[in-house]
């Protein structure tokens, strides 16, 4: 009995318009190369299968019937020689030729033979239809056309053996496995009564085969599998309990179920009663099947909670590689990060290889970083070899990668899309491939991860750069203070500390060293930002400080207050000293200039008091003597002549000792030594204080600092004689290291500390200004009864 | 199992094609990357060998701009003292191989050559192949084990070395044998490699396509009277040969070459190249593909799939190039330093001398190959190449300069002639002076008989036509500056039995074609001579 026309025709009819439909999209969608012109011949023999297989159907008359149908072993040996070539051309392996050559002929047979009956003697009459009935030649013409389908398999199953590409091996088994489709069909089909299976299995071998020729990325193989046989358990498990409870519930409530209604309520029962059971098949789900997915999920979870804890850079950078070995069962996982002082990608962290290689680190400008740069991809190892950019690659870098063992090389891209490190991972610790899954993991972790190292780097960059800043302050001799706008101290550093001894947290007002707030701020201005520094000036705590405070405004719109605090104190004793020098100064110049009034005085008094004098009474006699030398007798005039004699010596000395008191003319001629004696002599002579001198005879001072010695031990003398009350005054010359020191000591009352620091001891200061004009300095030091000791002291060069 | 090998095994199609050719993806920004980055790792290698220091001034240069501003341009006079001695001991790798040049300018030059780079040539080599052998982007067409028809001279040549390497990284069946027919003389060989081509087929036949153009017209002479020799009856050849004569007799023409071996590839060097493009297609049905070969960079540039513009190898070395008015100013004083510009500076109709640096640690540095170079075309739309084409032009003073008015090369004078409708067995051309004028003295052989006159005539045509400085010197001087001397029959193969007997190098068996020596002319008229005796 032929079953209903249409229910029969539609398989063949489906075959037909699938087929013409797969050749569209194979030409529309798969690369143009010459495989694919093979494989639509393929396609072009499952049509004419098709076809011979809906004229049969169609044919209510057998004779008509079997003669379509004896066109079908020749469709599916069409089929089966244009897969083998396609597949020889597909993975360029070449074949036997004479195989090629004999696959021809048994065509070239069948299509002679077909006709004639060779293949399908007759049809008989089954239940599901039409069924040949095999001819002589049926079962060599079947072997050859699974010879030749299994050279096909054979090649394509030789080429995924030794490809090393992802994308190749996966499309390589999507045809091995849509081949095994139509080999189940075949064999059947040949060995079993079974109603025809071959068309569908040949069916969807070409559809699984037409997939695997698209250019675009497939889903890997086990994937799919885990995936069909996922929704294969949850359906059983959801279909089960609710098949085995329904059947219970109309068992037991019998004919009352009956109705739509009544199912309804039912299936809305089970469906909150079994609601803890699907959760739990989920689960299991999850677990048996998605155990990959699953680990990988728990991995990019585990990284998150770690990332946002982990602020330590290196610490970091350890977690990431171990997770992302443990995750990927990796043999190993190298991290290369930024250098931060070189412009180079260098060796972080490396999990499962001790010691790490020396040197590890590519440069900025290597091959390798300028590709990852470029192509923001994982890149399997294996393309360093394909990728004509990546062959320049340096014998460093390769060797490099080589200690590595590296299999994957995946960038760290920041998604500003900036290259921020580099993760390479060795090889599968099973040896295996890593799988399209494992790579979409990759890449959820590089992103995830270049957001972490970024933010730790970052991290890592602000704490640096706030202990550099810290670093700094501390070394500042000035105090610096952050207030918060809750008026306590957030930052202080090291001269605040410890010279205004207080600390971060203490209130601001404790820095004056009250235990008060004040009752008006002196920094309001500041704080309001009514202006935009205030400068004041304050003593707290013994000191003198000048205070510089300027608002700041955070990110956020917080305002906080700092405050540089500079200690003045020293600087103001300095300017007060300076003030009063510039007065001692200034009265020096007085005195001098007074004390060079009066010797002028003293000069033209003596000038005019005694040498006028004499020089007017040397006139006189003369001119007497000229007027009366001719009448004088010999004797009167030789009397008068002698006196004017006496008067020009007198004269003389007088001249001599104005000279010597201006400056002495022993000093000149006879040296420092000479003079210092002689001023001793004339000293005791004219004051009647007894005094001695000790002086280094082989001290050869000349010029100035002669002068200056001299002068300041004729200072000092005088001091001594108007001063000091002594009996007995000691002149001193000696050399000591590389100094001559002149000391002028007295055995009198002692100089008193006011009356050295007195600004009018002129003579002091005179003897002072005298030696630091030459480098050398005055000593003054006096004691009660005791005496006075003066010590100058000059450099010997 | 060779190394390249196994890519053939484990990469698909797609990635064969980016291996070897991806390259030709590049854009020139991309090319120049790679340049540098191998010329910063040539100086970091080179630094540390004595001749490096030496020929770098003793001051490592950081970038390839202080490279080129530092280090001045070298020639072989520079190297010599230690690449003529082969040593070793200032390089700074051991080279896996020495090779020297043909000797064609009259010395051998010694080149030392690193295993690195030799693993980039037998990488170029397959570039070649492939683009060889391929008219469409993405196809590789060969594989191992593919059939090489070719005769070439012996290691330490450079073309044998580069064989013999090749053959060490790549799996092809060589015809003849390198191993078995190096003893024999260069005629058997080529006699040797088409017998068994003739038994198992043929996938790439390399030769000078002059050589090919011989080969075809003596091939077509002698199908029209061929017999079965005992050696042809073999079932392969012999089939081969009926298949040829059906093909033949369908088109209604005599057998030819590309009957009996359709090949892939025809592989071909020499200047002539251009000129013999249309008679190799005719005779071996494959247009011809170029390169650009020399023995210190053995493969510098190769076409691409459509067989036009030469395009230069990113990965074989440094280039730089002289412009041609900056060549003539250091003609004119040899002290002068020519400027040099990059290869994303050149422009498109301008010659240039090519200037490499070797790379993988080799010691040439700057180096001046005073071969001069013709840029055909900054990119080529057909293709969609991003990349300077280029075209051989001659060597640097390889050229004849009549009256100062034009320069005829060996190119221009091999055009001329093969335009003409001679048929020249060989030739040679230098220039000569009669009193104040200068002439372009052309010898040749011819194959048919004629007289100087005419050919002189038909050459000063084409020459006209193909030179347009040529062209101005008889408006300019009212002469035709063209003398041709007629070799009898026979005098360039005496000529090469001669040099052949008294032990000269294959380079040397024939004259050069432009300015031979005054030696070489009077040997070859004393050939002639003899020939006529």
């Amino acid at each position: 009995m032929i079953p209903s026309q249409l229910d029969y025709a539609l398989p063949p009819l489906i075959v037909v318009m699938v087929g013409i439909a797969l050749i569209v999209v194979v030409f529309s969608w798969a690369p143009a190369t010459k495989s694919r012109s093979l494989f639509v011949g393929v396609l072009a023999g499952l049509i004419i299968w098709g076809l011979a297989v809906l004229g049969m159907r169609l044919s209510r008359d057998p004779d008509n019937a079997l003669a379509w149908n004896q066109w079908t072993p020749v469709a599916i040996y069409v089929m089966f020689l244009f897969f083998y070539l396609f597949s020889r051309e597909y993975t360029r392996v070449r074949g036997l030729r004479g195989f090629l050559v004999a696959c021809w002929a048994i065509l070239l047979f069948a299509i002679i033979g077909a006709p004639l009956g060779l293949f399908v003697e007759s049809l008989r009459v089954e239940s599901y239809g039409y069924a040949p009935v095999p001819g002589a030649l049926a079962m060599p013409l079947g072997v050859a056309g699974l010879t030749v389908f299994l050279a096909a398999v054979v090649t394509l199953i030789r080429r995924y053996r030794i490809s090393r590409s992802d994308d190749e091996r996966s499309r390589l088994l999507y045809l091995v496995l849509g081949a095994s489709f139509s080999l189940v069909g075949a064999l059947l089909d040949i060995a079993s009564n079974l109603p025809p299976v071959g068309i569908w299995a040949n069916l969807v071998f070409c559809v699984v085969c037409s997939v695997a020729l698209l250019e675009y990325q497939l889903l890997d193989i086990p994937q799919v599998a885990r995936r069909v046989l996922t929704y294969l358990l949850v359906g059983i498990t959801v279909a089960v309990p609710y098949v085995l409870s329904l059947l219970l519930l109309q068992r037991v409530f019998n004919t009352r179920l009956e109705g739509p209604s009544g199912y309804l309520v039912i299936v809305l029962l089970l469906a909150i009663l079994l609601r803890p059971l699907y959760i739990a098949a989920q689960e299991m789900v999850d677990r048996l099947f998605y155990r990959n997915r699953y680990d990988a999920l728990r991995a990019l979870e585990q990284f998150g909670r770690d990332a946002q804890h982990a602020v330590d850079l290196d610490a970091l950078a350890c977690r990431v590689t171990s997770l992302v070995t443990e995750a990927l069962h990796a043999s190993r996982t190298c991290l290369f990060l930024p250098a931060e002082n070189t412009d180079s990608l260098v060796l972080i962290s490396c999990d499962g290889l001790a010691p790490l290689p020396q040197g590890g680190s590519f440069s900025q400008r290597s091959a390798l970083v300028c590709w990852m740069a470029e192509h923001p991809e994982i890149l399997a190892h294996r393309m360093l070899d394909v990728e004509p950019q990546l062959q320049s690659l340096s014998k460093r870098d390769r060797s490099l990668l080589d200690s590595l063992e590296a299999d994957m090389l995946v960038p760290v891209t920041s998604p500003s899309g900036q290259l921020s490190g580099l993760l390479i991972l060795g090889r599968k610790r099973s040896r295996a491939h890593y799988s399209q899954e494992d790579r979409r993991l990759l890449e959820a972790l590089g992103r995830q991860m270049a957001v972490s190292l970024d933010n730790a780097r970052l991290y890592r960059d602000a704490v640096r750069a706030r202990h550099d800043l810290e670093r700094w302050l501390d070394g500042m001799d000035d105090g610096v203070i952050i207030v918060g706008h809750d008026h306590t101290i957030h930052f202080l550093n090291r001269a605040a500390r410890v010279n205004l001894r207080v600390s971060a947290g203490d209130p601001c007002w404790a820095v004056l060293g009250t235990g008060q707030a004040c009752t008006r701020c002196l920094l309001a201005a500041a704080w309001t930002g009514a202006e935009r520094n205030v400068r004041l000036s304050r003593r707290m705590r013994g000191r003198d400080y000048e205070i510089v405070a300027a608002q700041l405004t955070d990110q956020d719109g917080e305002t906080s207050l700092i405050s540089v605090l500079r200690d003045v104190t020293e600087r103001n004793r300095f300017e007060d000293e300076l003030r009063q020098s510039r007065e001692q100064l200034r009265e020096l110049a007085l005195h001098q200039e007074s004390v060079r009034e009066d010797e002028r005085a003293g000069i033209a008094r003596e000038l005019h008091d005694e040498l006028g004098q004499l020089l007017t009474a040397i006139k006189m006699d003369l001119s007497w003597l000229s007027q009366h030398i001719g009448a004088l007798p010999p004797e009167e005039a030789a009397r008068r002549i002698s006196n004017v004699i006496t008067l020009t010596d007198t004269s003389v000395k007088t001249v001599q000792s104005v000279s010597s008191r201006l400056r002495p003319g022993i000093l000149d001629d006879l040296g420092l030594v000479a003079a210092l004696e002689w001023l001793a002599r004339d000293f005791q002579q004219r004051s009647g204080i007894h005094c001695s001198t000790e002086v280094d005879s082989s001290i050869d001072i000349v010029g100035h600092k002669a002068t200056v010695l001299f002068r300041i031990c004729q200072e000092s003398l005088t001091n001594v004689a108007r001063h000091s009350g002594a009996s007995e005054a000691t002149v001193k010359l000696s050399r000591r290291n590389a100094e001559v020191v002149l000391a002028v000591q007295d055995n009198g009352r002692g100089i008193t500390a006011e009356e050295m620091e007195s600004p009018r001891s002129y003579g002091v200061m005179g003897m002072r200004e005298r030696a630091m004009a030459l480098g050398g300095a005055v000593s003054i030091n006096g004691a009660p009864d005791r005496g006075t000791v003066v010590e100058a002291t000059l450099p010997d060069a | 199992m060779h190394p390249e090998d196994k890519y053939f095994q484990s990469l698909t199609q797609a990635e064969l094609w980016r291996r070897y050719c991806g390259f030709l993806d590049f854009s020139v920004q991309e090319f120049m990357t790679v340049q540098e980055q191998l010329l910063l790792d040539q100086l970091e290698r080179v630094w540390n060998s004595p001749l490096g220091r030496q020929i770098m001034g003793g001051r490592r240069p950081a970038s390839a701009a202080e490279f080129r501003s530092q280090v001045p341009l070298t020639t072989y006079d520079d190297y010599e003292p230690y690449l003529s001695e082969r040593r070793e001991d200032v390089l700074a790798c051991t080279p896996a191989l020495w090779c020297h040049s043909s000797g064609r300018m009259g010395r051998f030059k010694w080149f030392p050559h690193s295993a690195e780079f030799m693993e980039r040539v037998n990488k170029s080599c397959l570039s070649a192949l492939t683009l060889a052998c391929t008219r469409e982007k993405g196809r590789v067409n060969f594989g191992p084990g593919f059939r090489f028809l070719l005769v070439l001279p012996p290691a330490p040549y450079t073309s044998g070395c580069l064989f013999d390497t090749f053959a060490q990284h790549f799996t092809f069946r060589a015809m003849p044998p390198q191993d078995g027919g190096e003893g024999l003389p260069f005629q058997q060989r080529v006699a040797a490699g088409f017998q068994m081509a003739l038994r198992d087929g043929v996938d790439v036949i390399g030769a000078i396509a002059s050589v090919l153009v011989k080969m075809g017209e003596q091939f077509e002479e002698q199908t029209r009277s061929m017999k079965l020799s005992p050696s042809m009856l073999h079932p392969a050849i012999v089939s081969r040969l009926v298949r040829a004569r059906l093909r033949a007799w369908r088109e209604g023409r005599p057998m030819l070459p590309r009957d009996l071996w359709p090949s892939r590839a025809i592989a071909t060097g020499g200047v002539d190249t251009a000129i013999y493009k249309a008679a190799i297609e005719r005779y071996w049905g494959s247009e011809p593909y170029e390169f650009y070969t020399c023995a210190e960079g053995f493969l510098v540039a190769i076409q691409g799939w459509n067989k036009k513009g030469l395009y230069f190898l990113p990965d074989i070395a440094y280039y730089e190039f002289i412009p041609e008015e900056e060549v003539r100013k250091w003609q004119d004083d040899s002290s002068y330093q020519p400027a040099t510009v990059l290869y994303d500076q050149l422009e498109e109709g301008r010659l240039y001398e090519v200037v490499i640096t070797q790379l993988y640690g080799m010691p040439l540095l700057r180096y001046r190959m005073k071969d001069l170079i013709r840029i055909t075309g900054l990119s080529d739309p057909e293709t969609g190449v991003r990349l300077p084409q280029m075209q051989f032009q001659r060597r640097v003073g390889e050229t004849i300069d009549l009256a100062a008015l034009a320069r005829i090369d060996e190119r221009t004078l091999w055009q001329a002639l093969a335009e003409s409708g001679l048929r020249v067995v060989d030739w040679c051309a230098l220039k000569e002076y009669d009193g104040a004028q200068t002439y372009l003295r052309l010898f040749a052989e011819l194959k048919d008989d004629g007289s100087p006159e005419t050919v002189a005539a038909l050459v000063d045509e084409q020459l006209k036509r193909i030179d347009v400085d040529y062209r101005d010197i008889e408006s300019y001087l009212g002469l035709q500056p063209i003398r041709v001397t007629l070799l009898r029959k026979g005098t360039f193969a005496r000529y090469a039995d001669r040099q052949r007997e008294a032990g000269a190098d294959l380079a040397h068996l024939k004259p050069p074609h432009i300015n031979p020596s005054q030696e070489v002319v009077e040997q070859l008229l004393a050939q002639a001579a003899s020939t006529a005796d």
